[in-house]
This record gives C-alpha cells, sequence and structure tokens, in this order.
C-alpha cells in the first residue's frame, strides 16, 4: 500500500512534460517524442512487477492453472 | 480499510493532475493504483477462503465442486477488473471483448457440474427406457 509508486510516476510524467517543452522550444522535436516514449517505457517497467504479483496471488488464491 | 481509502484517493488526485499534462502517465498511474488496491483486496479475501475451506471439509462437500466454485469466482473478479480498466482507458469495445470471453470461460469451467447434474438426473429417472 505505498504511495510512493505513484508520486515516483508523477514525478517522471512532470519531468518529462517540462523537458519536452525545453526540447520543442529549442527545434528538436524527434527528441521531445523519443523522450515521451522513454519516460512512458520507464513507467510502464516499474508497473510490471505489481501487475505480475496480482495475477499470482489470483492464480495461487482461486487456483486457477 | 482506511488505508486503502486514502491510497484510492491520492491517486486519483494525482492521476487527474498527471493527465492534464501527461495523458498516457496518467492512465498508467490509474492502472497500477487499481492494481494495488486489487491486490490489498485479495490479501484480505484469503482468510474468508481458509474458514470456508474448515467449513467444507466438516460438511462433506468433495473438494472438486468448491475448487470451481472458487475458479469462478476468480474468473469473474479477472473480468471485470481488466474490463473496468480498459474502459477506463477509453477502450469500451476491449473492455466488452474481455467481459465476453469472461463469460465463456466461466461456461467452460462449470460443464463438469452440469454433467454431474444431468448423470444424478438419470440415474433417479432410472433411465426409463
Amino acid at each position: 500500500m505505498s504511495v510512493n509508486i505513484i508520486f515516483r510516476i508523477a514525478a517522471v510524467g512532470i519531468l518529462v512534460t517540462i523537458l519536452v517543452q525545453v526540447l520543442k522550444h529549442s527545434g528538436r522535436e524527434e527528441q521531445a517524442f523519443l523522450l515521451t516514449l522513454a519516460g512512458l517505457i520507464l513507467v510502464l517497467s516499474w508497473v510490471i512487477p505489481y501487475i505480475y504479483d496480482l495475477f499470482e496471488s489470483v492464480q495461487t488464491l482461486f487456483t486457477i492453472s | 480499510m482506511i488505508q486503502a481509502a486514502l491510497f484510492g484517493i491520492i491517486a486519483s488526485m494525482t492521476a487527474m493532475k498527471i493527465k492534464s499534462i501527461r495523458p498516457e502517465i496518467g492512465l498508467v498511474i490509474g492502472v497500477v493504483s487499481s492494481f494495488i488496491l486489487a491486490a490489498y483486496g485479495l490479501k484480505e479475501m484469503k482468510q474468508v477462503l481458509d474458514v470456508f475451506e474448515t467449513i467444507r471439509s466438516y460438511s462433506g462437500i468433495p473438494k472438486s465442486y468448491f475448487q470451481i466454485l472458487l475458479k469462478l469466482i476468480g474468473i469473474s473478479f479477472l473480468c471485470e477488473f481488466t474490463s473496468n480498466i480498459c474502459k477506463d482507458s477509453g477502450q469500451a469495445a476491449i473492455g466488452k471483448q474481455i467481459e465476453f470471453a469472461g463469460k465463456l470461460s466461466i461456461l467452460v469451467v462449470s460443464i463438469p457440474i452440469f454433467q454431474t447434474l444431468l448423470e444424478t438426473v438419470q440415474k433417479l429417472m432410472g433411465s426409463g427406457t
């Protein structure tokens, strides 16, 4: 029930937004897009353990094969 | 329980805020907080299932029926959970498909029960040819 995962994801979101603005203003549109992708992939990599835990506990709890 | 409620409020606030800046990361926040809350709820459910297990062992109902019952509960929980997440992210069609697949798998899992029911009826009727 730790809330810090939420705040970490929020921090990444805000950081990505600021950096994208900076890159946009300095004329590098492609890097801005790549940075958005990188931020999203980083956040997803944090999320996957939680998803795995939930499906694991559902499988063991309800004896689904 | 209070912890879960507080966690939910905080998560939805941050998700709303982040959604205005970065829609896709706001969505991820919503998804991960619902996963965490679901995991928390399932831990509570473990004790309930253990009590059911002891009651079942006294009552002598065969274990296979109880296992099928548990599977049904698990399937309905998962299918409801994932279809709501898909609806949250705006993909109502995918959510509906998941619900449809969930109903089908529930039917598939409960086939043995239908068979035993028909067999008992057959026995009762003495297969009156």
